[in-house]
């Protein structure tokens, strides 16, 4: 293996993706709303509605929880976080429980999103043919590829966790007066989960941008995606499945090993000669 | 590989995607340090060939070999020493140009010393500064050719496969190109596979030429080779009575309507060179005074033109 290709190709990737703004700004947006603002703005919605409601989180059923969120189980947040007084409860329930889904969302979408742009925006931009005419070979071009779209997935992903950390616990200190977060199942979700839906995430967007013919298409199928973990929202929210430390594990076991199932069949399908028939 | 032998061998190629043939048997080979030109419309094939000799491709039946290898078995090695300039020479738009020109070093194994050398003597040589901070999507579409040009000489390769290259830039910034073409080959001994729609710049730099159409190869050879066998060439004829020469003149033209030149007493007529005689008589008989009859010599469009009046008869005009 050529390693000097493989980077030349990573960092060329790489830089642009840091440059273009069209691929920049949603790779921010992103884990910004979900890492940042969601939590402040549901943390600082349940502290007005406890202020007004002073009762423990198991009396707060019916239509006054129905009307201030949405339908969230109030016995799911007190299974979920063991705590039972209103307003600590609450940031608990929200910040390690409710965002947890929603954090897995941050490595699929930065993942699909330059992972479309490395093969199907390259042959838009119609600087592939340019880079199939090199003697990379097509395990090099993979692997560069592959690279240059999972390190930032994860560098974004941990990174985001990192800014997480601090957001919950400032968010949560006036209610918990102590610094609650990570707990052992968002340890897992940063290290093992997050890295491996990258993965999975590049490996079926490899597929998937090297059989279609525009950026647009691939975002499209793409966004197929994010359905997974759209269901295991709702699954969490509505007391069917608890996102504890071994369903964290075990997710990172199968995700990992789809992802791994998936992109050994995206470097027999990724040939030199079907990208280039299909320039 | 041998000096001796040829840096590319097409023999018997073909082709095919799905119901589409689009290169049909070809054959043909090209030497060391020869500027060969492929010569075709849109839809001849010649960048399915130039992809088929660089390894992107395998033939369905036939075979290639480039630089000694066969590069269906061997592309990585036959990319090593091949520099390619596409016919869209898309740049990564976010980079500097020395930038992009870095990301193709590396991936040759350049050294980044050798790789910063060579950056700026071919960005200097294309007229662009190698320091230069803008984005390549800045640039003109001519510059952006200049530097996708450079980009193919980087790594400085035995073989070039240009696909127009000359297609976007300005009449100086081309004969610049055509320059360094001529130069790469005479004086670096470099080979040169000049996929082009520009006969004239095709008579001028390439050694031999092959015209295509629609995957099939018409003709092969050099100018002066194919020219006998090019079947009509133009001959320039000086009369007293230009306007009735025109009309005698009619009966023989091949492909063209002769023409009146500038100087108000020649006629221009493309015709087979056996009908010359014949045109003469006609024109004496007729009671046009012939003061002289000065046959042209056929241009590389005279040949394209001949190759392409050739078809349905099925034949191929060979060197």
């Amino acid at each position: 293996m050529n390693w000097a290709g493989v980077f030349a190709v990573m960092r060329k990737d790489l830089a642009t993706v840091l440059r273009n703004n069209g691929v920049r700004i949603p790779l921010l947006a992103a884990p910004i709303m979900i890492l940042v603002v969601l939590p402040i703005l549901l943390v600082s919605g349940g502290d007005a509605l406890v202020t007004s409601t002073p009762v423990p989180i198991e009396q707060l059923g019916g239509d006054a929880f129905e009307n201030a969120f949405g339908g969230l189980d109030p016995q799911s947040a007190q299974d979920a976080t063991g705590v039972a007084t209103t307003a600590g409860g609450w940031a608990v329930f929200v910040l390690e429980v409710f965002i947890a889904p929603l954090y897995l969302l941050v490595p699929l979408i930065v993942a699909t999103v330059i992972a479309a742009d490395s093969f199907a925006g390259e042959r838009e931009r119609g600087t592939l043919e340019a880079l199939l005419h090199t003697p990379t070979t097509d395990e090099e071009l993979l692997t560069a590829k592959f690279l240059a779209s999972w390190l930032p997935a994860t560098v974004v992903a941990i990174g985001g966790f990192a800014v997480y950390c601090v957001v919950a616990n400032a968010v949560a200190w006036p209610t918990l007066g102590r610094i609650f977060f990570p707990n052992t199942t968002w340890l897992v979700l940063a290290f093992w989960v997050a890295p491996g839906l990258a993965a999975l995430a590049l490996a079926v967007m490899t597929v998937v941008s090297s059989r279609v013919s525009s950026l647009q298409s691939a975002h499209q199928v793409g966004s197929l995606l994010v359905l997974p973990i759209v269901l295991l929202l709702i699954a969490q929210v509505s007391g069917g499945v608890l996102l504890d430390t071994q369903l964290a594990i075990g997710m990172g076991a199968v995700v990992w090993l789809l992802g791994l199932v998936v992109l050994r069949g995206a470097g027999r399908r990724l040939r030199r000669e079907t990208l280039a028939a299909r320039l | 590989m041998n000096p001796l032998e040829p840096a590319i061998v097409v023999d018997n190629v073909t082709r095919r995607f799905g119901a589409i043939t689009a290169v049909d048997g070809v054959s043909f080979s090209v030497q060391p340090g020869e500027i060969f030109g492929l010569l075709g419309h849109n839809g001849a094939g010649k960048t399915t060939l130039i992809r088929l000799i660089n390894g992107l491709f395998r033939p369905d039946s036939g075979q290639i070999h480039t630089l000694g290898h066969d590069p269906t078995l061997a592309g990585d090695r036959v990319r090593r020493r091949t520099g390619v300039l596409t016919e869209y020479p898309a740049l990564d738009q976010y980079l500097t140009p020395a930038e992009n020109l870095g990301v193709y070093a590396a991936i040759h194994g350049l050294d980044r010393a050798f790789s910063r050398a060579q950056t700026v003597r071919l960005l200097t040589r294309f007229g662009l500064n190698p320091d230069a901070k803008e984005p390549a999507r800045s640039l003109s579409a001519g510059l952006k050719q200049r530097v996708a040009l450079a980009r193919a000489l980087v790594h400085d390769p035995e073989l070039l496969l240009l696909d127009e290259p000359t297609s976007n830039l300005d009449p100086l910034a081309a004969r610049g190109v055509r320059d360094l073409v001529l130069e790469l080959s005479r004086e670096h001994g470099r080979t040169v596979l000049l996929s082009t729609h520009n006969l004239a710049e095709a008579q001028e730099l390439c050694d031999r030429v092959a015209i295509m159409w629609r995957g099939r190869l018409l003709a092969v050879g050099s100018v002066a080779e194919l020219a006998p066998q090019g079947g009509t060439s133009a001959v320039h004829v000086q009369v007293d009575a230009p306007e009735l020469a025109l009309e005698v003149a009619e009966r023989h033209a091949a492909l063209t309507d002769p023409q009146l030149l500038s100087d108000g007493r020649t006629v221009e007529v493309r015709l087979d060179r056996a009908d010359v005689a014949a045109l003469v008589a006609d024109l004496v008989g007729a009671g046009v005074a012939v003061e002289a009859v000065i046959p042209q010599h056929p241009s590389l469009e005279d040949i394209y033109v001949a190759a392409h009046s050739l078809l349905g008869t099925d034949q191929k005009v060979t060197a």
